[in-house]
This record gives structure tokens, C-alpha cells and sequence, in this order.
């Protein structure tokens, strides 16, 4: 990607009262591609996004869209001129306006019929071709959803924020509307930022993710990155499975009860290492010095709970197909490189690391 | 987070021009809160001033009022208002669940006809069941012509009793009940109840145990609502010749024109209305909370059958008949035989007449209290999206105060209010204009009548309007202001026809109100200036029922148009509520 960032966020700080929902953030969003906020209910994110809005005002620090300041201490621009779109995790149709209404209300700049080819084709592209007369509430969830995202699309914003989304629909619906979202963003070149608090969701519709936690902004990178090298425990642990095991490490390397593993970066003394399930091999062949202790299927994988010769226990994930029984003797070992925590001080470490964003 | 050390001395300047800030950002929302805050000053001034009168208790007054009447008035209100509690509770809850729970023939039609008597006013209900039930009435009259008895041969209930009027008033009152405890069950979900039946609850066990308790809070803040509105009755009672606090204020202040006196018992009152309306709200906050689990599937209702399903059909025939039927099937054979032969011989002219003030009092109130409304609950609106919480909060208590307070309250603090003012403009003009005995600028007017009529029924058209405002949540504002409205588009646009509903529907309650309303318009009319309800109530009084049937029956007439609103409103309701989970396909 070339170009400066079409959202840059510096320093941004909103505190309602005592509350500080967002502190101290700063963010790049860098055109054209779809970046997630994730984190767990009240971690700031729908703030953010907010800020980023205009539908809240910064305490301190500064927003920037597409190289305009828009808010700062000595400026302001309201929403209304921002040029942004916006989904809302309640969709906020109008109930009074049907669906063209609804889409032609962005329109603002055009007469009512020169709205008519825009609106159709906005809902062309979100597959409801035919409901433009309808109401909101005549429509179903998934449909709901779907002109919300048409309206935010309609007047071709800079930006597209979506707040939490598909938290109302149901499990299949919300999948097909994540592919569908995605293709419908990358039809329309839009720039998204997007709110969730289902990692899984993250993961499989961003480009980038930034993980939240207490108005802190953890960690940015690519879901791989983020999956593979967190840079904070708590984005370990968020995003998915961690056994976390006690070792020594020195240098390049680091000493555990799995033996010895190649650490990613190089790290020094008494650390935890984090190791995901489907990174530890288990060879069935032969006595091994470790025991299957408990087993779980799940369809397409298995998790093994695999007891070592210290007497810990690290989570393994399989193969459906692998024949594994409990109480049978294996081998462990571990695939690539890991990470590693250090066991105290972590607060500082996430203050003071390079978090804030590239 | 290095960089960021600053000194103290800069760290206060930021201090100051983050507190600018804030103000700069605030200043909307208080500008829109200036205007909100006259207006509700200017609705609580006569209950203010009436607050004043208690806190200079007249001491000797109050002894002569308990050696003399107190007592008994006390009395009198209290077993009044808890038998209207009673009765309305019992009818109100039993025949929701009904109608909730049971299928049985004419179930649909009764669901929405139960609502009918909330259209007849209780001095309506009162004189109408007075002559028909008196000695010299058609009942008693045709019991004795066919068992061929005279006086003092067999028993019938005498109906000008305290027994008489907690039913006429018990059989008009019971839908505010009725009405909240239908809205309570329905919302109750389908799994809740089978998670009873599939402990081994049985229907009425389940009842007892679970949706009675769970729809609690509305059923107490409906009856409360009917106790209210028997203690601040004044036609019924005054017909029935009962007398209650709210009743003696308007004589007290009729008779022997000591608005001291008058106003001294009114505080009595506010007291009392203060404490019912503050137990009300808390009961409809919980009620809040307990709407928003709604969702979902509602219980199927079960078929009766055998004796059960007519005694149930019966059962509901026998109430409508006796709150609605045959009342109003009795007023239209009075106002039949008026018009073919009229008693008194004046009505057609003074049908016109009194109509025309009708609609132009309730035409006026209603039209000024909704635009003032709106106001107010635009301010709220907007000071509490602005993270303002106390003033709003307070505000919108405030202005719906008066609906507590007995129009006779409220016309006794009026008078207070507007008596110096009307005195001093009628001396300035004949002194200074040398007008000749000019006429009272505020009570010779419909002015200070009006104004009362605001103050009384705000809380209907404001409750209306906020209602309607609520359904716009603050995300429907942000999304119009991302997609590039103005704060005046959005008005226009959104919050305007989005509000339309509310405030149609509070116009026509608040016009409805007023036309039944009696005590204040009593107090306050011009001289002769005579209403519908007013008509109603002298005619009644000299027993002339065949005349006051015509008046009567417009003013139930008019008072069909909410009850008519409100069963479709009921109706959207249930609507949107599936009986199965809305299947989310695209």
C-alpha cells in the first residue's frame, strides 16, 4: 500500500467522567483495506469507532481523515462532513422510511431522480434487489443488516465504519454475511473499519486486526501475525487456544518440559512460552515419555490433553483422523519457532513495547 | 508515552481550555433546556403555591376542620380509593388472564371490548345506574310490576350507597388495570411458562406462582393509577353525595368562596397524591426492566371446554353489559325520547352551544399543552444525550406532577396564582384607563382555565410525545449525521414525523381529558360559560335523565376515539410479537 493513512489516530484519549473508555490510543488505517478492532465488551472499541465518527469528541489527542484534521484541540468537524458510512450494531434504519428512503437519505446531494440508479445499484451489489419499497420491519434480520450496509455505502464514503455488525443474527447467517460483507467492501473499494468482539470473526474477515483491551490498544498485525507472534499475553490467550509453559531462556532458545524450542525473538531468563495446540506433534510410535490423559473430539480436529514426565499438562489439537487413545504413552514436540512472556512486570511491557501500530 | 511530560503550569492551562471546551460543547443542549425549564416552572407554579399555604398552616382552621369534618372525609376518601383498589384490581387482573390464557367463544372480540368502559366518565356511569336502579327506576319498577309488590315488600340493593359508588366507579376504572396487566402476560414468554409446566405446574399453579409475581409491577401501577383517579374524583361522588377530600375542596371554595380554607385541604391532598405517584414510578421503572425481556414466543392459549368455556364467554358478557351495554343502551333510549319529545324544551340551541365550548377548551388546551410538550421533551432529549442525567430526570417528573394532583387542586392553585393578578389589572384599568368595572383579564377569560387544563393533563401528552421519542434510538440521530444531515434536517426529517403519532395521540387524549373534566372547569369557567360536561352534571343532578343523555352520550362518543386508538395500538403490539421465532433467511 502506498500513500499516508486515511485514518490516523494520535494519541487519542475519551473518558466519560471517571470512566477512561479509550487512552492513549494511536492508530493508522491505511487505504483500502479492512481493519478489525477486536476485544472483549467495554474494552473501547465501539468508542473508537465513535471518535472516528465524530459522534464523540476526543478528550485529548488528535483524528485525522484522509489528511484533514477532524478533530484536535483546536478543531472540530462534525459528522455530518465527515464523508464517512455507518453500520450500527442495531442497524438504526429509520422505521417511518422504507428502504429506498432509507438509501436515499445519504443522497443528499442528489435530486430524487438522479437517487434512483445509485439506490438500485447499491442494492444490486447487497442482493436485495426488490425490496426497495418495504419497510424495515417488514424485513428479516439479515436483510436489515444488509441495507444498513448499502446506506453506509451509498454516497461512496472515504470510509466505512461497522460497529459489531452481525451480533444479531444467528451463527450460519452471521458466516454468510462475513464473506458477503467482505466481497460487498472489496467490490466497492471501500476502507473499513470494522468492530468485533468475536475473534474467529476478526481473524477471517480482516486484513489487519487491532486488539483492544481497557481503552489500550495490545497489538496490530495481520491475523497470522497476531495468531502466531502476540507481542502480549493477553492477545495470546484472546485470540485463540495457548498452552503457556515455564522455561528458561537464553537467547535464541529457550528450556522447557517440551525441550528445547527455537524462540522467535530472542529473550533472556525465567519466561512463559507460548505454544498453540496444533503446534505440538504427538508420535504415537514407540514408549513415549508423555500420556494421553483426555480427548475431545470436535468433527474436523481433536484436542488431546497430553500429560508430560514433569507432571504438566499441554493441550494438543489433531487430525480427526489420527487414532489417538486415552492412556496411551507418546512423544511430544513442537513445530517452528515460539514466543515467549516474560512472567512479571507484563504492564509494563505492553505500555512501553511498540504498540502503537505501523 | 515518554514524551508526554509536562509541567504543572501547562498541564492547568490545558486544564482551562479543556473546560471551555466542554462548555462550547455543551452549550446546545443547555440553550435547548432553557425554554424546557420556563415552561415547567410555569406548570408547577400553582402546585407551588399551594405548598406555600401548608407551610403557613392555619392552625386554628385545621382544628375547627377536625372537630367538624375531617374525620369522616378522611374516611370517606379511604374506604373509597381502597375498595376502587380492590374491585379494579380483582376485575382488572382476572379477566386479563383470561383473555390472555384461554380460548373460548368471543375471546378475540372481548380481548378489545373490555376496553369499551374506559369511554364513560364515572358521573356518567354514576347517574346512569342511579336512575336505573332507584326505587322509581326501570329495574325496581318492573320487578315490582311483574311480582305485583309495593314498597317495602322485597330487598333490592340500595345503589346511592358507599357500596353503589366503589362499583360505578370500580366498573369505569377497571381497564387501567385491565390494560397493563393483558400488556404484562402477553409479554411474558412462552419458554418461562413451560419451564413451569415441565416442573408440573399446572395453569392456575403457574398463574399464582409465576405470572402474577412477574407481572407485579404493572398490575400494582395500574391500580394505583385507579386509586388515583378515584381520590381526585369529584362528579361521581359529588352525585352520589359522598364526600371526599377532592369533592369538599370545590365546595368549600363554591359555597363559601374561602379559598384559604379550600386551598389548606388542597395540600392535603398533594401530600397524599405526592406519595402515590412516587410509589407509581417506582413500580413502572421495574416495569421497564421487566419489558425488555420480550422477545420470543408467547404461550399458546388453552381451549376451554365444557361448562367452562360459556361461563368464561358469560362471564365477560356480564361485565361488558354492566360497565358499557346496558348503560349506554339505556343513554340512547333517554336521548331518543329527548329529541322526539324534549323535556325541557331547549336542547337543540344549547347542544350547540355548549359543544362549541366543549371543542374550543379541550381544542385549545390540548393543541398548546402538546406544542409545550414537545418542547420539553425535546430538552430532555437532548440534555440527556449529552451525559446531563439529573436535570431531565427531574424535569420530566416535575411536569407530569399534575396529573396527581385532583382538578380541584389544581384550579385552587391556579386561583391563588391568577386572583392578585386579575385583581391589580382590574384596579390599574379602572383607575388609570377609567374603564368601568372592566371583567376579570385571567378568570373572565377562558385563560387561567386553560392554563389549568395544562397543567392537569401535561403528563398525558408529555408521557405520549416522550413515548414516540424513545422509539428513536441515538443511534438512528448518528447514523443521519454520518450520512451528512444537519441537526435540522434530522429534526425534520427523523424526529418530527417519527413523533407525529405521539403527538396526535396525545392531543386527542389530553382533548378527551378535557372534555369530561369537571372540578376545575367549575371553578374557573367565565361566567356562563357552560360545557358538555357540565350540562351533563346539572342536568343529572335535578334527575332530568332524558335531557342529560345527549350530552352524555357525545361525550362518550368522543371518548370511543382513544379507546379505539388504543385497542389498535394493542393490536400493532401483539403484531410484531411472533408466535414462533422469526426465521432469519435472506
Amino acid at each position: 500500500m502506498t500513500g499516508s493513512p486515511i485514518i490516523r489516530l494520535k494519541n487519542v484519549v475519551k473518558q466519560y467522567d471517571a470512566v477512561t473508555a479509550v487512552s492513549a490510543v494511536s492508530l493508522d488505517v491505511r487505504r483500502g483495506e479492512i481493519l478489525v478492532l477486536l476485544g472483549s465488551s467495554g474494552c473501547g472499541k465501539t468508542t473508537l469507532l465513535r471518535l472516528i465518527a465524530g459522534l464523540e469528541r476526543p478528550n485529548e489527542g488528535e483524528v485525522w481523515l484522509n489528511d484533514h484534521l477532524v478533530a484536535g484541540r483546536e478543531a472540530w468537524v462534525p459528522p455530518e462532513q465527515r464523508q464517512i458510512g455507518m453500520v450500527f450494531q442495531d442497524y438504526a434504519l429509520f422505521p417511518h422510511l422504507t428502504v429506498n428512503q432509507n438509501i436515499g437519505f445519504a443522497l443528499t446531494g442528489l435530486r430524487p431522480k438522479q437517487q434512483q440508479p445509485r439506490i438500485q445499484a447499491m442494492l444490486d451489489l447487497v442482493g436485495l434487489g426488490g425490496v426497495g419499497e418495504r419497510f424495515p420491519h417488514q424485513l428479516s434480520g439479515g436483510q436489515q443488516q444488509r441495507v444498513a450496509l448499502a446506506r453506509a455505502l451509498a454516497a461512496e464514503p472515504t470510509v466505512v465504519l461497522l460497529d459489531e455488525p452481525f451480533s444479531n443474527l444467528d451463527a450460519a447467517l452471521r458466516k454468510f454475511m462475513r464473506d458477503e460483507v467482505r466481497r460487498i467492501l472489496q467490490e466497492a473499494g471501500a476502507t473499513a473499519v470494522f468492530v468485533t468482539h468475536d475473534q474467529e470473526e476478526a481473524m477471517s474477515i480482516a486484513d489487519r486486526v487491532a486488539v483492544l483491551n481497557q481503552g489500550r490498544l495490545l497489538q496490530v498485525g495481520t491475523p497470522g501475525d497476531l495468531y502466531r507472534y502476540p507481542k502480549v499475553r493477553h492477545v495470546a490467550t484472546f485470540l485463540g487456544e495457548a498452552n503457556m509453559i515455564a522455561g528458561e531462556a537464553n537467547g535464541t532458545t529457550v528450556d522447557t518440559a517440551l525441550g528445547q524450542l527455537v524462540l522467535a525473538e530472542p529473550a533472556y531468563g525465567t519466561v512463559d512460552v507460548m505454544v498453540r495446540p496444533e503446534a505440538i506433534m504427538l508420535q504415537t510410535d514407540g514408549d513415549g515419555a508423555a500420556e494421553v490423559s483426555e480427548r475431545r473430539f470436535f468433527g474436523h480436529y481433536q484436542l488431546i490433553d497430553v500429560r508430560l514426565a514433569d507432571g504438566s499438562t499441554v493441550e494438543a489439537r489433531v487430525w480427526a483422523q489420527s487414532e489417538v487413545a486415552e492412556g496411551q504413552r507418546v512423544d511430544v514436540s513442537v513445530n517452528g519457532d515460539v514466543v515467549a512472556f516474560h512472567t512479571e512486570a507484563e504492564a509494563v511491557n505492553s505500555a512501553n513495547g511498540e504498540l502503537n501500530g505501523d | 508515552m515518554a514524551n508526554t511530560v509536562i509541567t504543572p503550569r501547562r498541564a492547568v492551562v490545558r486544564e482551562q481550555q479543556y473546560t471551555a471546551e466542554k462548555w462550547r460543547l455543551h452549550l446546545p443542549a443547555w440553550t435547548a433546556l432553557v425554554l424546557p425549564t420556563f415552561i415547567t416552572l410555569a406548570i408547577l407554579l400553582p402546585i407551588g403555591l399551594l405548598a406555600v399555604e401548608i407551610f403557613t398552616p392555619d392552625v386554628d382552621l385545621w382544628q375547627r376542620l377536625w372537630a367538624t369534618i375531617l374525620p369522616r372525609v378522611l374516611w370517606n376518601t379511604l374506604r373509597l380509593v381502597v375498595g376502587v383498589g380492590v374491585g379494579t384490581f380483582f376485575i382488572g387482573t382476572v379477566f386479563a388472564w383470561l383473555v390472555t390464557a384461554y380460548e373460548f367463544p368471543g375471546r378475540r372480540w372481548f380481548d378489545h371490548m373490555l376496553l369499551l368502559p374506559l369511554a364513560i366518565p364515572g358521573f356518567i356511569l354514576g347517574f346512569i345506574y342511579v336512575a336505573m336502579f332507584e326505587f322509581a327506576g326501570p329495574v325496581q319498577t318492573a320487578l315490582r310490576n311483574t311480582f305485583g309488590l309495593e314498597r317495602g315488600q322485597y330487598w333490592f340493593p340500595d345503589i346511592t350507597t358507599p357500596a353503589g359508588l366503589i362499583l360505578v366507579l370500580t366498573l369505569v376504572l377497571y381497564p387501567y388495570v385491565y390494560i397493563l396487566a393483558r400488556a404484562a402476560f402477553r409479554e411474558q414468554a412462552a419458554s418461562t411458562f413451560e419451564a413451569a409446566q415441565v416442573m408440573g405446574y399446572s395453569r392456575t399453579k403457574t398463574f399464582f406462582r409465576l405470572v402474577l409475581p412477574m407481572a407485579r409491577p404493572q398490575i400494582a401501577a395500574g391500580t394505583l393509577l385507579a386509586m388515583m383517579e378515584a381520590m381526585t374524583d369529584y362528579g361521581t361522588v359529588s352525585f352520589f353525595g359522598y364526600p371526599t377530600l377532592s369533592e369538599r375542596v370545590v365546595v368549600i371554595w363554591n359555597t363559601e368562596f374561602d379559598l384559604g380554607k379550600a386551598a389548606q385541604l388542597a395540600m392535603l391532598m398533594v401530600f397524599v397524591a405526592l406519595g402515590m405517584i412516587f410509589l407509581e414510578r417506582m413500580l413502572r421503572g421495574r416495569a421497564k426492566f421487566y419489558q425488555q425481556g420480550g422477545r420470543g414466543r408467547r404461550p399458546r392459549r388453552q381451549m376451554l371446554r365444557g361448562w367452562k368455556k360459556w361461563g368464561a364467554t358469560t362471564a365477560c358478557l356480564t361485565l361488558l353489559g354492566f360497565a358499557f351495554l346496558l348503560p349506554i343502551s339505556q343513554l340512547v333510549a333517554w336521548a331518543v325520547s329527548e329529541v322526539q319529545n324534549p323535556t325541557v324544551g331547549l336542547w337543540q340551541e344549547t347542544f350547540t352551544e355548549y359543544t362549541r365550548n366543549s371543542v374550543l377548551l379541550s381544542g385549545s388546551a390540548a393543541g398548546l399543552a402538546i406544542i409545550l410538550a414537545l418542547l420539553i421533551a425535546y430538552g430532555v432529549r437532548a440534555t440527556s444525550v449529552y451525559g446531563n442525567r439529573w436535570l431531565p430526570r427531574l424535569m420530566s417528573r416535575l411536569v407530569t406532577l399534575g396529573y396527581a394532583m385532583p382538578g380541584a387542586v389544581v384550579a385552587a392553585g391556579v386561583l391563588v396564582f391568577v386572583n392578585p393578578i386579575d385583581g391589580n389589572v382590574t384596579a390599574f384599568a379602572e383607575r388609570w384607563l377609567g374603564w368601568d368595572s372592566p371583567a376579570y383579564l385571567l378568570t373572565g377569560t377562558i385563560t387561567a382555565l386553560v392554563y389549568a387544563y395544562i397543567v392537569r393533563f401535561m403528563s398525558v401528552g408529555f408521557n405520549s410525545v416522550e413515548g414516540s421519542m424513545d422509539k428513536i434510538t441515538p443511534n438512528m440521530e448518528g447514523a443521519a449525521r454520518t450520512m451528512g444531515a444537519s441537526s435540522w434536517r434530522v429534526l425534520r426529517r427523523i424526529h418530527l414525523p417519527l413523533v407525529s403519532t405521539g403527538m396526535a395521540a396525545g392531543t386527542i387524549l389530553i382533548f378527551v381529558d378535557v372534555m369530561k373534566e369537571l372540578p376545575a372547569t367549575l371553578l374557573l369557567r367565565p361566567f356562563g360559560m357552560d360545557t358538555l360536561a357540565l350540562w351533563t352534571y346539572f342536568l343529572s343532578s335535578e334527575a332530568w335523565w332524558e335531557s342529560a343523555a345527549i350530552p352524555a352520550l357525545t361525550i362518550v362518543v368522543v371518548g370511543l376515539i382513544p379507546v379505539f386508538i388504543l385497542m389498535r395500538v394493542g393490536d400493532n403490539q401483539v403484531d410484531r410479537l411472533p408466535d414462533y421465532p422469526a426465521e432469519e433467511r435472506c
